[in-house]
């Protein structure tokens, strides 16, 4: 009776260590997968000040190009009270990164990326664009995304 | 065009009144050497692919020489072909590499003028800054000839010089003896 009771626990913990390890490997697979998944879709330095331009107008405007310090600019340059927009920076004249004002509502911000974005197509065509909005401490807001093939926007903002 | 939703979704290109008023003072008062050079150098950093992009009638849904008056884009057409052939190319050589039907400045068709363009962009850029030299106070057909990407850059090669300049003045007039009655 005892010696039953003994294989028995011992086929529990068996049991017990599959289901821990299968776990595990469960876990880690998806782990795994969640980091390659970020690392494809994580968009290039969009807040740190670039080679090209800096300062303007009371924000930031730069990029990694002439012509991307260029647009960055003319981005300020549209916004010239700081209603919505307080920094611009560029990357591989793909990628753009603006500040918002705390006070934008989610109305205007679908609106400013879209605009954006589709401003930066006409600047840079053919390719596809990323444009983000960040809050003033950095953290992501919202992205919208442009595919030159169907010349659509789509807009996704942050949970 | 009034909010900045629509100006930042036209693009740089779009003007305003204010903005051609900013442009003749900053850019079309710029010595014409300087701006040919600059324009050169602008265009020269748009990769062919963009420069098809922005000049063929109808690609992403812009059409930047048709939307030109028959008269600017007449000067257009004049002024290119003869820069090309000022620079020793013959018209029927011009028209044979260029794949152009009609070099009559007069009867070309947007089209006709967007393939020649693209043959001058990939075969001889610096005409194009010669070309824009031209029309360095008329921001719509630069921007029709050149692009958004190239006319940011052109802006920018010489607002930098102009803020230069103004910086420049400041300091001197700044150094100048103060407090004279």
């Amino acid at each position: 009776m005892y010696n039953l009771l003994l294989v028995a626990r011992g086929r529990a913990l068996l049991r017990l260590t599959a289901i821990v390890a299968l776990t595990c490997i469960v876990l880690l697979s998806v782990a795994c997968g969640t980091s390659t998944a970020q690392n494809q879709s994580a968009p290039p330095d969009l807040v740190a000040p670039q080679q090209y331009g800096g300062g303007y107008s009371g924000g930031n405007a730069s990029a990694d190009t002439q012509a991307g310090a260029a647009f960055a600019r003319w981005v300020l340059d549209q916004d010239p009270q700081r209603q919505f927009i307080t920094d611009a920076i560029v990357r591989n004249e793909s990628s753009l990164g603006v500040k918002v004002q705390p006070n934008v509502t989610k109305a205007d911000l679908q609106r400013l990326l879209v605009a954006l974005t589709q401003g930066m197509a006409r600047t840079f065509p053919g390719k596809p664009l990323t444009v983000i909005a960040f809050y003033q401490s950095g953290d992501k807001l919202a992205q919208a995304n442009f595919d030159p093939g169907t010349n659509q926007v789509s807009v996704q903002f942050a949970q | 065009m009034g909010n900045i939703f629509d100006r930042l979704a036209q693009g740089p290109g779009a003007m305003q009144q204010g903005d051609y008023n900013d442009w003749n003072e900053m850019v079309g008062t710029a010595p014409p050497k300087k701006f040919g050079r600059v324009a050169s150098n602008a265009i020269q950093q748009v990769p062919p692919q963009q420069y098809q992009r922005h000049i063929q009638p109808g690609v992403d849904g812009t059409d930047p020489l048709g939307s030109l008056n028959p008269g600017d884009r007449t000067d257009l057409a004049q002024s290119l072909i003869s820069t090309l052939t000022g620079g020793g190319t013959s018209p029927q050589q011009i028209q044979s590499n260029a794949g152009v039907q009609n070099l009559d400045p007069r009867a070309m068709s947007p089209q006709d003028l967007a393939n020649l363009l693209q043959y001058t962009h990939k075969n001889d850029p610096q005409a194009l800054g010669k070309v824009a030299t031209q029309f360095q106070d008329k921001p719509d057909i630069l921007h029709a000839l050149l692009g958004n990407k190239a006319l940011l850059l052109l802006a920018a090669g010489l607002g930098a010089k102009y803020l230069a300049d103004q910086s420049a003045k400041k300091k001197q007039q700044q150094s100048k003896p103060q407090g004279r009655v």
